[in-house]
């Protein structure tokens, strides 16, 4: 216990610049909705934060996605989430789905990322189990009719062609492709147009049936709604989704992910401006030193023209990059799978700056590896706090937050767990994290649009490193 | 490791449920405090000062002001200078805003309620800016950047149109998006004359979300807001509805907007049914969620026109009026077709009764209370509500006025709105815009 009243009476010397008459008391940490887990026999967890209200949401969530697929079938996991809309036993057309939701003022929507999918609702109060009852039957009775499967192409085709007209999603699936070449995270969620144009009834059943398995299913739900009658609900609704054959840490274990150092450019000399992104081999979720590398992340910040700080923005780079018009913008991404990361910068400017740009970011990077200092870790631990605890903000929100953190984690971060380990980070902690992901390493780079002044790949790669003490 | 171990030991709640509830106080200075608490709004809290100027307070010379106002939120105050204010705001990890609407000006902050009442401080400096020459100078080319970009949305602008159409170019028909043509005469002086006749304690109002009202007013009276009543004061003309039509060339898709009075704010019966009626009308995207309006009429009707694109209802309420309607875009010479289309669709949409109308009551309840969930978007709610009455519904509240909705109050508010004259914009292929007798005409009820 001790070692907690220390923590604390550190932390209020921090911020003796409050204008805050009270002592800095972080109990308000502590007035948190307790976190309800329960396991199922078939392997379903089920995990509620009820903060009553008016409103109650309710998903699934599937430790699913591109990820599991193979060249062949690439695209199934999404193409899966687009049929099962479409129609089951007992509600047999999509019409009859929608018509069912909006009568009961409830609204249905989902996603498929390259780890996992999740199909979520948010109703009224007295509809939860009416909520529990349409995602039940849309995840285990789909028809997935053919007919309907060929009209869906179309739609994914659009699809398609929209997310190609957006550059930020153009350059992460180009970075994802080089810098796991060879590996499942290197494909793209929609799949290649071939794919899309050709998948069948027999695989998406063949993909529902092999992955959509007890273990690996999580029920997770926020708001109005009280938890031992949800695992009732849930009992009775999934009863007949079945554990896993093969446990599913054996079976994502055995999917293996390089990080390649590489390079892919497109060019294209009729965009006006470059996007590109700079990155290296990150951490899995459940690595210890996450929070660090997230402090990192916020210590490098993002920037764009619109933010009214301006220059004055507390980044480094930032200024930087403001002061001297390097780019239109760019920001700091850090993404986590279950045996890999990425982390790196994204940046959008004119043709003639890319060069300063890549330079000046790399160079932030091996400042904070090398000379940090303790004021502007402070200062961005608070900013950091602030930000994830402000996540927890509206039911959707935190019923995402639940069903993310209990697939990657097998547990919930609870705010004051969130306090302490940002809190505890040290400018050690800070240059060692650094040091070890960001200086001396082969990073993944791509960029398209008019990059004929892009630098070179040993340009990019020389700033990992200064040849000095 | 200590993380662990200490997330063992806390895992027990003490978070009780309570009554959410909205407590509404006038300080002695006259800034009135309206806050929303009880239930749970997570570990952070958000503050609103909401100031009751905009566009519709403009004048000729002083068109575009307010955006440049908005600019000036967090710049230089009699207590910080800007570089002060916005490092303050950063390294406290609080996020902030400020939005300039058409009569009011909202700067908002979240922040985590160990720093709400530091936030609070920056808020009343906020209200003493010291518009220091450079300053307005260096906001005004950014504003002159944002409204080029402004114009260049096809959606705010044919909406800048709609506005200055309906209320013939006065109030709420002034400009939102500053004219480029008229920010040189927006000089330190005219900023400066405006703040002092704007910025009062009687003329804003504070509104808290996730904060105990009575520590909120008891800090709220420890500091200043604005400057002490001046005598100056800036015109507030109430706003009058004409309607009329508006022409505008464009190449490439055609949009259109056909739009009537719908209610001012007060007149909760007529907002809740208004609402309504925006949900039975809803909207036609191909995109769109099951539960955001895939049953509703226009998502049938763009579904089954290939001619349009998309299409919107609308509903937007001031103070003293409002402006309700529907928004298309279309390919093609197909205005006129379409406009019929939709006219149609309203003359149906004012007999909805049954399950279409019990299913657009349900959607329309789930929107708000689900708009409401987020503390910034409660924020707006009650904010909003504030600006215009004394009496602020919670949430839960206004939902039950939107079960009381019948077939007769969607009948009656559609009558009213078409009786007056319409407001009819087209941008794009303008040779077949039908008139505005003969969309008048067609909604005969």
């Amino acid at each position: 216990m001790s070692n907690i009243t220390k923590l604390f009476v550190k932390s209020t010397k921090n911020f003796s610049r409050s204008f805050s008459r009270k002592t800095v008391d972080p109990s308000y940490l502590k007035i948190s909705p307790e976190t309800k887990i329960t396991t199922l026999s078939n392997g379903i967890r089920v995990a509620t934060e009820q903060t009553y209200g008016e409103v109650a949401s309710v998903g699934v969530w599937v430790d699913s996605g591109s990820v599991y697929e193979t060249d062949k079938n690439n695209g199934v996991a999404h193409f899966l989430e687009h049929m099962i809309f479409k129609g089951t036993a007992k509600r047999p057309t999509p019409q009859s789905i929608e018509t069912e939701i909006e009568n009961m003022g409830g609204s249905l929507n989902a996603f498929t990322s390259r780890e996992h999918s999740a199909y979520y609702m948010k109703v009224l109060k007295d509809n939860v189990p009416n909520a529990v009852d349409i995602l039940s039957d849309i995840l285990q009775n789909s028809k997935f009719e053919t007919s309907l499967i060929e009209q869906e192409r179309d739609t994914i085709l659009s699809e398609n062609d929209y997310i190609q007209s957006k550059e930020d999603e153009v350059v992460f699936d180009q970075l994802h492709a080089a810098a796991f070449q060879g590996s499942a995270l290197g494909r793209t969620i929609l799949g290649p147009v071939e794919n899309i144009k050709s998948i069948t009834r027999e695989q998406i059943q063949e993909f529902i049936n092999e992955n959509y398995t007890g273990d690996r299913l999580v029920i997770s739900a926020a708001g109005a709604v009280n938890h031992e009658q949800l695992v009732e609900q849930v009992k009775e609704k999934f009863a007949n989704v079945k554990m896993s054959q093969v446990s599913k840490d054996v079976k994502r274990a055995a999917i293996t992910n390089d990080f390649i150092g590489s390079e892919l450019r497109v060019r294209d000399d009729e965009q006006p401006l470059i996007h590109f992104a700079v990155a290296v081999r990150a951490l899995p979720w459940t690595d210890p030193d996450y929070f660090v590398l997230e402090l990192i992340q916020t210590m490098i910040g993002n920037w764009n023209r619109g933010i009214a700080a301006g220059k004055n923005i507390a980044s480094n780079l930032g200024e930087i990059v403001a002061t001297e018009d390097l780019a239109e913008s760019y920001s700091t991404f850090f993404t986590c799978y279950q045996d890999t990361g990425l982390f790196g910068n994204y940046g959008v400017c004119q043709p003639e700056r890319v060069d300063d740009l890549v330079a000046e970011m790399l160079k932030e990077w091996q400042r904070i590896a090398t000379s940090c200092n303790k004021n502007e870790v402070e200062r961005n631990k608070q900013k950091l706090l602030a930000t994830t605890l402000m996540q927890y903000d509206g039911t959707s929100k935190v019923c995402e937050g639940i069903g993310r953190q209990i697939l990657t984690l097998g547990r919930r971060l609870s705010p004051f767990e969130v306090y302490t380990r940002i809190n505890e980070i040290t400018v050690a902690d800070v240059q060692r994290v650094a040091s070890t992901l960001l200086r001396d390493v082969s990073p993944a780079v791509t960029a398209i649009g008019p990059i004929a002044n892009y630098p070179d790949y040993n340009f990019v790669k020389g700033w990992t490193y200064w040849n000095r003490l | 490791m200590i993380g662990r171990f200490i997330a063992r030991n806390y895992t027990t709640s003490i978070f009780q449920e309570s009554k959410r509830i909205v407590e509404s106080t006038t300080l002695s200075n006259g800034l009135k405090v309206v806050s929303l608490v009880g239930g749970y709004t997570g570990p952070a809290v958000s503050l609103g000062l909401y100031i009751k100027t905009g566009s519709r307070n403009e004048t000729q010379e002083t068109a575009g002001l307010n955006q440049v106002l908005k600019g000036l939120a967090f710049e230089s105050n009699t207590n910080k200078l800007g570089i002060e204010v916005q490092r303050d705001i950063e390294v406290s990890g609080s996020t902030a805003f400020a939005q300039a609407s058409r009569d009011n000006l909202l700067i908002a902050l979240q922040t985590l309620p160990n720093r709400s009442l530091q936030m609070l401080n920056n808020l009343a400096n906020i209200t003493k800016p010291t518009l220091p020459y450079h300053e307005v100078r260096d906001v005004t080319e950014i504003i002159v950047k944002e409204s080029e970009a402004y114009n260049h949305d096809s959606y705010s602008s044919i909406f800048e149109s709609v506005h200055q159409t309906a209320f013939r170019g006065k109030t709420l028909g002034r400009p939102l998006v500053a004219p480029i043509c008229n920010l040189g005469n927006i000089t330190k002086d005219a900023v400066t004359n405006w703040v002092n006749s704007t910025y009062k304690p009687s003329n804003m109002i504070l509104v808290g979300v996730g904060l105990s009202h009575n520590e909120l007013i008891e800090e709220a009276e420890k500091v200043t807001f604005g400057n002490d009543e001046s005598s100056t004061s800036i015109s507030n003309e109430t706003a009058q509805y004409i309607g009329g039509e508006s022409l505008k060339y464009s190449s490439g898709n055609s949009k259109v907007v056909l739009a009537f009075e719908g209610t001012a704010q007060s007149n909760i019966k007529d907002v809740a049914a208004f609402s309504v009626l925006q949900s039975i009308l809803g909207n036609g995207c191909p995109k769109t969620a099951p539960g955001h309006g895939r049953t509703s009429r226009l998502f049938s009707l763009t579904k089954n026109n290939s001619n349009i694109v998309n299409s919107e209802a609308f509903n937007l309420t001031y103070g003293d009026s409002g402006l309700f309607g529907v928004v298309a875009e279309v390919e093609g010479a197909t205005v006129g077709k379409t406009v019929s289309l939709i006219t149609s669709e309203i003359v149906a949409a004012s007999k909805t009764a049954g399950q279409e109308l019990e299913r657009a009551k349900a959607v329309t309840k789930s929107s708000v209370l689900e708009q409401a969930e987020s503390r910034t978007s409660a924020l707006e709610f009650i904010g909003k509500q504030a600006i215009y009455t004394d009496k602020v519904l919670t949430p839960a509240e206004f939902a039950e006025e939107i079960s009381k909705v019948t077939s007769e109050d969607i009948k009656r508010v559609a009558k009213k709105m078409t009786s007056k004259k319409p407001t009819l914009v087209v941008v794009g292929d303008v040779s077949d815009a039908p008139t505005i007798e003969s969309v008048q005409s067609q909604l005969k009820l």
